[in-house]
């Protein structure tokens, strides 16, 4: 329950101040959140330089600084790095660091645009079977030893990408066939899941000596981070991130129930069909280049709904920065902690974030969904 | 400003006629659409706003709903619904922008033109104070007047109420259709309102359709539709007018006598 004092239904009397002064709250309603922005862009910034800074060989924070005013173009500053430290930081740091940036804000569009397009809080980039399918393209090209690689891609991601689109195809057809309403396809989703987690639970039985790799492929890592894999997820993530965005007030009118938003002039059924294709795209180029990590599509855009403000206006923007900041940060403490061994990354995503979701949850007085 | 017509409307389920119904309104007048429950009021408004299919035709000016897209038909007739859902945590401003969804721009950004429109319709409709307040924290009035303001919003010519007033006590009720009626007058508005309270419906409609079981029982000015012959058959109870010199027609019903 609220603690507000009682509010009144009775309009103000005509002489309670006019125009602009009484408009007031009409800008406020409509301001960009510039504090919330500033923290997010200081944090993505402090999380981006540690990672840099911190690892095997430590480098100094400055050196990095300034190395990274360097790599932009039209930019000539003298870093201080030797060479040594130059490789480090430009062949394993850097690509790791942005691998991890651009997954946490693919899974976190992803998982905005799923909880709008189906208005459910428990939604997850995972939730038309994309995270099943994938596990069982991986499962099938280590079990069989195909070689699938092409040109820079190699053959598990591949794997991946293919089976996280075959499930969410099928999970889409299944749905369409059913009405496509949001149910229809949650519940289609729920079962091409199902089905792919048997194939490859059945197939992991049969082949218990590849387990192991499969199994370290499922937690999700980020150790084979290279510029090849930033190169692959990025058109996705620009291009697809860009769509999700561009839909962000489409998501708030499906707020008011598909009836009310197709009588404003919107459509419900285009838009769910763009968004959940996009969305479903943009998770199975994540997952195949980082493996399944839970957790952050989830729960990033509950963080900011539940620190920020509820509107699709605000989430949407913030959770490409925010998820970002989440997993750079999450890849720092899960090569660190076991140093020189490597944590799965969504062993700490979850071991991390889900007590402080717990925390921000607890605090919030705002309803979720 | 163009006139509202629909004609041979028709929707059925199955056998059963739910709506068959014909007519025209200049632009500017006030149509009030009675009858029981389940005559079809609320099926006709869907028809108007493009939200339930239906046969025939319906058009505002030369514009046919046939033709136009949801956002065109969205610019022309808005819809201000009986039960709205209401967003939990969603502001009073940022549910009136949903009246510009209509008029988004292809990268979605709200423009100042947006800002401008929805900040003048919240000023006129008094709800400045509670721009930034959340829905779920405001009173049914103010939400019914929130509502208003995002059909407002729009721009549309034609303003389709379904049964406006249902969820209000007695000076909400008058308080709301009075801002109908003004913002009617101010805007040129076309008016298209279902009614349950028959009073009401003849201090503010000019046009009076009446409808049972799908059809049209009567229709035309206030004489023609609310007499008690006409009103008695269709509702089913004996339905007494009175007239009071100050406020013309008082239309209620007449308790049967109790059984002996």
């Amino acid at each position: 329950m609220t603690t507000g004092p009682a509010t009144s239904s009775v309009p103000p009397p005509a002489d309670a101040g006019v125009g602009a002064d009484r408009l007031g709250s009409v800008a406020r309603a409509f301001r960009i959140p510039a504090v919330s922005w500033l923290v997010a862009a200081v944090a993505l910034f402090v999380v981006v330089v540690a990672s840099l800074a911190v690892g095997a060989v430590d480098l100094p924070a400055r050196g990095v600084f300034l190395g990274l005013l360097d790599a932009l173009p039209l930019v000539e500053v003298d870093s201080g790095l030797d060479e040594r430290q130059q490789v480090i930081l430009e062949q394993w740091r850097l690509p790791r660091v942005m691998l991890a940036g651009l997954v946490g804000a693919s899974l976190s569009w992803s998982g905005a645009a799923y909880q709008g397009v189906f208005r459910n809080p428990l939604a997850d980039p995972f939730l038309l079977g994309v995270g099943a399918g994938a596990g069982l393209g991986a499962t099938v090209v280590v079990v069989f030893g195909l070689d699938v690689g092409w040109g820079p891609i190699s053959s598990i991601p591949l794997g991946a990408f293919i089976g996280a689109l075959a499930a969410a195809f099928l999970a889409f057809s299944v749905g369409r066939a059913a009405g496509g309403g949001a149910g229809a396809l949650l519940l289609a989703g729920v079962a091409a899941a199902a089905f792919f987690t048997a194939i490859q639970t059945f197939l992991q039985q049969r082949n218990t000596d590849v387990l192991r790799i499969v199994y370290s492929w499922i937690q999700g890592s980020l150790g084979t981070a290279g510029w090849s894999e930033v190169r692959l997820l990025l058109p996705y993530t620009v291009v697809a991130g860009a769509v999700i965005v561009a839909h962000r007030r489409h998501l708030d009118v499906l707020r008011v129930g598909e009836a009310e938003a197709r009588s404003l002039g919107a459509d419900p059924a285009r838009i769910r069909v763009t968004l959940v294709i996009v969305a479903s795209l943009l998770t199975a180029a994540a997952v195949s280049v980082s493996g399944l990590i839970s957790f952050v599509g989830l729960v990033v855009p509950h963080v900011i709904r539940l620190t920020v403000g509820s509107s699709y206006r605000v989430i949407v923007p913030l959770a490409g920065v925010v998820g970002a900041t989440f997993l750079i940060g999450a890849d720092l403490v899960a090569r660190t902690v076991l140093a020189p061994a490597e944590l799965p990354i969504g062993v700490v995503t979850a071991f991390v974030g889900a007590p402080f979701f717990g925390f921000i949850l607890h605090r919030s007085r705002r309803t979720i969904g | 400003m163009s006139r509202l017509r629909w004609s041979d409307v028709e929707v059925l389920d199955g056998d059963r006629l739910r709506l068959r119904t014909d007519g025209e309104l200049r632009s500017g007048a006030w149509l009030a659409v009675l009858g029981p429950n389940g005559a079809g009021k609320s099926t006709f408004l869907r028809c108007l706003a493009g939200m339930e299919d239906h046969g025939g035709h319906v058009m505002v000016g030369d514009q046919r709903q046939a033709s136009a897209s949801r956002a065109e038909w969205a610019r022309r007739v808005a819809l201000v619904p009986q039960n709205p859902v209401v967003p939990e945590g969603m502001s009073v401003a940022e549910y009136v922008l949903l009246g510009r969804t209509a008029h988004l721009s292809w990268f979605g950004a709200e423009g100042a033109d947006d800002r401008s429109r929805v900040a003048e319709v919240i000023d006129q409709l008094d709800l400045a104070e509670l721009a930034d307040r959340p829905l779920d924290r405001i009173s049914g009035g103010e939400l019914q007047r929130a509502t208003l303001a995002r059909a407002l919003v729009t721009e549309a010519e034609v303003l389709l109420l379904d049964e406006p007033t249902s969820a209000l006590d007695l000076a909400h009720q008058l308080h709301v259709l009075e801002l109908v009626d003004e913002v009617r007058r101010a805007r040129g508005l076309t008016v298209v309102a279902a009614m349950h309270d028959l009073t009401l419906a003849g201090r503010f409609a000019d046009r009076l359709t009446l409808l049972a079981d799908g059809e049209t029982v009567a229709a035309g000015g206030v004489d023609d539709v609310l007499t008690s012959a006409v009103l008695s058959r269709t509702y089913g109870v004996d339905i007494r007018i009175l007239d009071d010199p100050d406020l013309g027609r008082i239309i209620t019903p007449v308790p049967r006598p109790p059984a002996t």
